[in-house]
């Protein structure tokens, strides 16, 4: 919480009172600040990587000073970390749908589908999903401990898609769905390489990952 | 004065000055990380000017591919001396292939973090020597899996390419394990072992 700013006593009070937006305005204003510096942050981040994006430039180039960032981010990698945070929230809405709008299919299809919208309409920035695992392998604890918490989120639907396969009786009922859904998720993550090496399209990276899920999910299928 | 005479004395002071280089960077990347670490430092733990750093290395990318070169040559030598000797099914072979990389990489885990980090955002041309290398490692796990389609373990008409990409993947993200959840080879291991098998259920004749 920002503390208001202290008066000088001279002024009289009634009057900026007066002048004051209501709380909620502020609170609204600090969100819209909040959101501008995000916006600035995830192209500069994109362009540019993480070490080379510098908070001046965010700042610059959202239109604020630096201490307008320091005011809603402790430092950039909290600054990273929040606008990763909401794509991975997109991530997990656009799977979740899928699994919805997929009750009853094979369970291949489901995962592809799945997959085809988290490529598509989920990470689809590819240097900024390649920062990200650049920093995932560095970051502090704290911060590793709280991706994981996101990633449980996700490697979850994947886990109920898998049991919900189990149940149907397409997959053996006793493998180790953790392991599994943790698999499928590094496949689909480690195909961004593709994407920024090698130049390949989400649909290239969609074919690539519908035969790893073919590759994964033998040694579970019942036949 | 050593053979080669004055020209050779150069060759030689470059050739320690560039060891100096190679093994300050090699600690600050350890130690500070790979992104951290500046040709300044380098130059001030080594001992050199920042100008005789460039004269040896083009840019930091540059040393840290050297020292990663060092680095795999270190593994792939292991791996090649033990691959001959190696018992058992083509599964059993893989998984003691990967359960050694992992004990070689894990005594110097913080160099290998670094490499992984960097592996995400590093230039074309680096990115094409780590892809040769990668190639070379992936050789040998190709190595026990051919073995095991002559020896009938494995279905002819498997695609071991996928099967080795999708493994790739999979060895390389355990050492987030390795790092975070601080597991030893060991543990290591018998993760490894628990995934290999249960990938290696789609490729059984």
């Amino acid at each position: 919480m920002q503390q208001s700013p202290v008066r000088p006593p001279y002024e009289p009070i009634g009057a900026v009172a007066a002048e004051a937006p209501p709380a909620s305005q502020r609170l609204l204003s600090k969100l819209r600040t909040r959101q501008k510096v995000m916006t600035a942050a995830r192209a500069l981040f994109s362009q540019h990587g993480y070490e080379a994006a510098t908070i001046r430039d965010i700042a610059r180039s959202a239109g604020m000073s630096t201490g307008a960032v320091f005011a809603n981010f402790q430092d950039k990698a909290d600054l990273f970390e929040a606008v990763m945070a909401e794509d991975f929230d997109r991530v997990a809405d656009v799977m979740r749908a899928a699994v919805e709008a997929t009750e009853g299919q094979p369970v291949a299809d489901r995962l592809s589908i799945m997959f085809a919208a988290a490529y598509r309409d989920g990470f689809t920035d590819v240097p900024l999903v390649q920062a990200a695992v650049a920093q995932s392998w560095v970051h502090a604890r704290s911060a590793e401990v709280r991706g994981r918490n996101r990633s449980k989120i996700t490697t979850g639907l994947i886990g109920d898609l898998l049991r919900q396969a189990s149940a149907a009786g397409e997959l053996r009922a006793d493998f180790d769905v953790k392991l599994i859904s943790e698999m499928l998720w590094d496949a689909f993550i480690g195909n961004y390489r593709k994407g920024a090496f090698d130049g390949w399209t989400a649909e290239q990276q969609m074919t690539r990952l519908s035969d790893q899920i073919t590759v994964l999910l033998a040694g579970v299928r019942l036949r | 004065m050593p053979e080669g005479g004055m020209q050779g004395v150069r060759k030689q002071q470059k050739e320690a000055t560039r060891q100096r280089v190679v093994s300050a960077a090699r600690e600050l990347f350890e130690g500070v990380g790979y992104e951290e670490t500046t040709i300044r430092m380098i130059a001030e733990r080594a001992g050199v000017s920042v100008g005789s750093v460039f004269t040896t290395f083009e840019s930091k990318v540059d040393i840290f591919n050297h020292i990663l070169f060092q680095k795999f040559e270190l593994l792939f030598g292991e791996l090649q001396r033990i691959a001959p000797h190696l018992k058992g099914s083509c599964c059993d072979r893989i998984v003691s292939l990967m359960s050694i990389a992992y004990g070689v990489e894990c005594r110097q885990l913080d160099l290998m973090i670094s490499h992984l980090a960097a592996s995400h955002g590093w230039p074309d041309r680096i990115e094409a020597e780590n892809a040769r290398r990668h190639e070379r490692l992936v050789g040998l796990f190709r190595d026990c899996l051919d073995h095991g389609v002559r020896a009938g373990e494995l279905r002819a008409d498997a695609d071991l390419d996928l099967f080795l990409e999708t493994l790739m993947a999979v060895y390389l993200r355990n050492y987030r394990k390795a790092y975070y959840e601080r597991l030893g080879a060991e543990a290591m291991s018998e993760l490894i072992e628990k995934q290999v098998k249960l990938i290696f259920e789609g490729l059984r004749a």
